[in-house]
């Protein structure tokens, strides 16, 4: 897929999007890496630096279940939202009409226009004990007794599916509007099976979207923190959340540590990922 | 050097309200030979850090409207942010310009007040130049001066009466196995850990008993919430009918509506006080200035009015309550009387240990 | 083959709905005739859209929010855009770790980077300013433009452009006419998303706003730590009407599919 351009021509292209990282982003990883290893004892900033920070947090053992919830949480909702997303994304690009399409690109969308104290609220109502949901499947006998869906692991996934959604469906709508439909139309006059047409057609010219696509939702699930605490209700604690926590209560060495701990789990199954799915899904 | 610092730290801090200053200044008596004389004071801005909720931000802003108007060279900021957010930013800006304070003097709660004693943030106050302060009650002042009380919330029992009809009186019906699955709690809600070993013969210095009960309570916990709107919501939609909460927040609750009591537990409530502070690195205008301000807050007239839009008792002795207020049951005598006495350096100095065994002990089992 | 779009059009209404439900839930609750909350509203009232006119701050930092959103959008879009290009067009050593290095920003949280970046600017004095809120947020939402870009480069008809190329086109031309046309609906996904990234950005940025002057998501933080009532769900719910009135006018006078036509038919021309 990469051709082979001149490198220089590639390093000049980085230029700006380098400078700003650079002057943004790797001046502020430095300050929390500083603050990773700075002794502090009774609230004063002593001289010297110290391991003591890294071991804190490796020694201890709810650090880990911790960084377990979030990366279940990750993996969980990128399944579901690609799951979902896809069909989703499907269904749009053939919907013909484009004020339909339109509409539907809205109400996807109309989510991220809510703050999420407000959007909580309204999952609240929706998976409540005597919640929308539980009224239904109660009213149809589906269920004896409510589902327990709010302040669980389950509730947080649906809300964080809902909200991330966009964020599977966009790319790959994007991708697949680069699609030659032809392609699809011949498999079928060939006589491929719907599944033969996914998996040889589909899915290896919209893998990119699917990537990427995951590649967001992933990152913004595990660096989440507002949705899983206020709709884990304590049940689901995250390491985005132990972060917060440690950075008002002036814990910065731990909250520091946790950061980078987080980076790097998160851009190791990222960059893992990625591999795995271009090795299997490349385009015939 | 000081005095180019503070035209510097204003100027950063915004040039509109410098401005302002200065033309106040220039109208009140013309530029004034340098410093002395009556009347012809420099201008001083100062930043004043008050608590995110509610009313709590309307006294300030009052006092802070009619202390200009009576200083003309004084111009003061209202910062309102919580405490997660605001404090670390000024231990923040201490760390990173420690000439510079993020804000000169503000309203913080005792636990704060003690980390910051640890964080070296506050000057000691001189009480002897503060006349007001002779009148605030001993408990309420500090033997190290650094700040002094305003007022006092307290922590007592927040219950839904159209569910629980006869109201709860003990510390030991939060966790009470009959309210199974109705409890909601605040994230770290160290006050009901301190409450259970204090029932159960621990106290603040031997908190093991607190951390025992809980860890085997900890499944009747329905939800740790971590906003007030959530906290609202949950207790008016029946989803929680318990908790333990300010009677302050819990007043504001059933002020909008919120089908809410807040009952005194008959071993004590526990005492929540709000001390004014003066921030370390305060130029030596400020300083003075800071001062000043803090003792007309803790007036009876000012320190009336922060008990009354706060809901709080007030620290001055001589502040007269409304009816409304002391008729309150958390304002009788009797409950005041009966308040849980707190030293604050214990929970400030275990602040990371209490936190730890919150998130092992109860969080990780409900 | 109509039995399919049947039921993926079914799939897609059923997802749908499961989008609005809540966001509906909210627009009848900033309807609610009191504050807590009581389900279903007792009666209706606009008090909270009244209520919401007599915030002082919410309309200047709704301002503030959007041009930070507009500002860090298209330098995000320059710079990404480029550095996308970079990504999917060249090889060059170490272009797996600037890949890396690129998407870091959305996989630290932001309240840590928020933090860091308070001290940083305190220290370099610009905190509060505008420019560090525009480079901060355009940091914060180039990973996303970055990787959208190059998912639809990566599929990029390179013959037409080469083609292009061949019969004397400039490179600019090409990208312009060729190249651009068909990442067409990439692009719009990477500008939409990153602006709303931006323009909800909370945690890091209520570290480095100023408390002046907030931008809109860290003032309705702000008003929630007050006061609990419908009033941010009227805000939310006036926001949804804006974007969708916006959305409307740009899609009608604009006529977007019109125009993508447009564009691939000059883009035809000038082959």
């Amino acid at each position: 897929m990469v051709t082979s351009g001149r490198g220089w021509r590639g390093y000049a292209l980085l230029g700006p999007a380098m400078a700003a990282m650079l002057l943004f982003f790797a001046a502020a990883m430095v300050v929390l890496l500083l603050l990773a290893f700075q002794r502090v004892e009774e609230g004063q900033v002593m001289s010297g630096l110290t391991g003591a920070n890294l071991v804190r947090f490796a020694s201890n053992r709810y650090y880990w279940g911790v960084i377990g919830t979030s990366m279940k949480l990750g993996a969980v909702t990128v399944v579901i939202s690609a799951l979902v997303g896809y069909p989703v994304a499907l269904a749009i690009d053939r919907i013909r009409g484009t004020t339909v399409r339109g509409l539907a690109l809205f109400l996807l969308f109309s989510p991220l226009l809510t703050s999420v104290i407000v959007r909580s609220y309204g999952w609240e109502l929706m998976l409540g004990d005597h919640g929308v949901i539980n009224t239904i499947l109660l009213d149809l006998h589906i269920l004896a007794r409510p589902l327990r869906i709010l302040f669980e692991f389950s509730g947080v996934t649906v809300a964080m599916v809902h909200i991330l959604l966009p964020f599977m469906v966009l790319p790959i709508l994007g991708v697949l509007s680069q699609m030659n439909p032809s392609l699809v139309e011949a498999a079928q006059d060939l006589g491929a099976s719907r599944l033969q047409v996914f998996l040889r057609i589909l899915l290896p010219l919209t893998i990119q979207g699917v990537v990427v696509g995951c590649q967001l939702v992933f990152a913004l699930s595990i660096s989440a923190f507002a949705t899983p605490t206020l709709l884990g209700g304590g049940r689901v604690q995250v390491l985005a959340g132990l972060i917060y926590n440690d950075v008002g209560q002036l814990d910065w060495p731990l909250a520091a540590v946790e950061s980078y701990a987080l980076l790097v789990l998160a851009l190791a199954t990222v960059l893992v990922f990625n591999r795995l799915l271009r090795l299997t899904a490349r385009p015939a | 050097m000081k005095r180019k610092i503070t035209r510097r730290d204003a100027l950063a801090l915004g040039g509109a309200a410098l401005g302002s200053a200065v033309l106040a200044a220039c109208g009140g008596g013309g530029l004034g030979s340098s410093g002395g004389g009556s009347g012809k004071k420099n201008p001083v801005n100062v930043r004043m850090f008050v608590f995110l909720g509610g009313n709590l931000g309307v006294m300030p802003k009052a006092f802070a409207k009619e202390y200009m108007a009576a200083h003309p060279n004084v111009t003061i900021d209202i910062y309102e942010d919580s405490n997660l957010v605001g404090y670390p930013k000024m231990v923040a800006a201490k760390r990173t310009t420690p000439d510079q304070p993020f804000v000169n003097l503000g309203f913080f709660n005792a636990q704060t007040s003690v980390l910051g004693d640890t964080d070296d943030m506050w000057n000691a106050l001189d009480y002897s130049a503060m006349p007001n302060s002779k009148d605030i009650a001993p408990a309420l002042r500090r033997d190290n001066k650094k700040g002094i009380g305003i007022g006092a919330d307290q922590v007592g029992i927040l219950y839904n009466p159209s569910v629980i009809p006869s109201a709860p009186t003990s510390w030991a019906d939060v966790w009470d196995p009959k309210y199974a699955g109705k409890l909601s709690l605040f994230d770290y809600w160290w006050y009901v850990v301190f409450a259970a070993a204090k029932l159960n013969g621990g106290g603040l210095t031997n908190m093991d008993p607190g951390w025992s009960l809980w860890r085997s309570h900890a499944k009747q916990i329905r939800a740790l919430v971590s906003s007030n709107p959530q906290w609202q919501d949950i207790l008016s939609n029946g989803t929680s009918s318990i908790t333990s909460c300010f009677n302050g927040t819990g007043l504001q609750f059933k002020k909008n509506g919120a089908p809410v009591a807040y009952s005194v537990p008959k071993e004590g409530a526990i005492p929540i006080p709000v001390y004014l502070q003066s921030v370390k690195g305060n130029t030596k205008d400020q300083q003075e200035v800071c001062q000043d301000i803090i003792n007309e807050m803790i007036s009876p007239k000012w320190c009336a009015q922060w008990a009354e839009t706060s809901i709080e008792a007030p620290a001055n002795v001589k502040s007269q309550l409304s009816a409304e207020l002391s008729g309150l049951p958390a304002f009788s005598k009797a409950t005041i009387e009966k308040l849980l006495p707190i030293d604050w350096t214990i929970p400030a100095k275990n602040n990371t240990e209490w936190r730890q065994k919150w998130d092992q002990n109860i969080k990780a089992n409900i | 083959m109509r039995s399919r779009s049947v039921s993926l059009n079914a799939f897609l209404a059923a997802v749908l709905l499961f989008m609005v439900a809540p966001i509906a839930i909210v627009i009848v609750n900033s309807f609610n005739s009191v504050a807590y909350g009581a389900w279903p509203p007792p009666r209706l009232s606009t008090r909270w859209y009244q209520n919401l006119a007599d915030q002082p701050g919410f309309g200047d930092a709704a301002v503030l929010s959007v041009e930070i959103g507009i500002v860090a959008t298209a330098l995000a879009l320059v710079a990404g855009g480029l550095a996308a290009m970079a990504l999917v067009r060249y090889s060059f050593p170490g272009r797996s770790a600037v890949n890396a290095f690129l998407l870091s920003p959305m996989l630290v949280p932001k309240v840590s980077i928020g933090l860091a970046a308070f001290m940083l600017f305190l220290r370099i004095r610009v905190y509060g300013s505008f420019p560090s809120l525009v480079v901060a947020h355009t940091v914060l939402i180039l990973p996303f433009m970055v990787t959208i870009i190059a998912s639809g480069l990566v599929r990029v008809d390179r013959r037409l452009e080469e083609a292009a190329l061949d019969l004397g086109a400039s490179s600019l031309r090409v990208l312009w006419h060729v190249t651009l046309p068909q990442i067409r609906r990439s692009l719009v996904a990477a500008l939409v998303l990153s602006f709303v990234i931006s323009f909800d950005e909370v945690d890091a940025t209520i570290f480095m706003v100023s408390p002046r002057q907030p931008t809109l998501p860290v003032a309705m933080y702000t008003y929630m730590q007050k006061f609990q009532d419908p009033t941010l769900a009227a805000l939310s719910t006036v926001l949804i009407a804006a974007t969708f009135v916006l959305a409307a006018v740009a899609f009608r006078s604009f006529g977007l599919a019109g125009f993508t036509q447009a564009m691939s038919r000059r883009a035809a021309e000038s082959d």
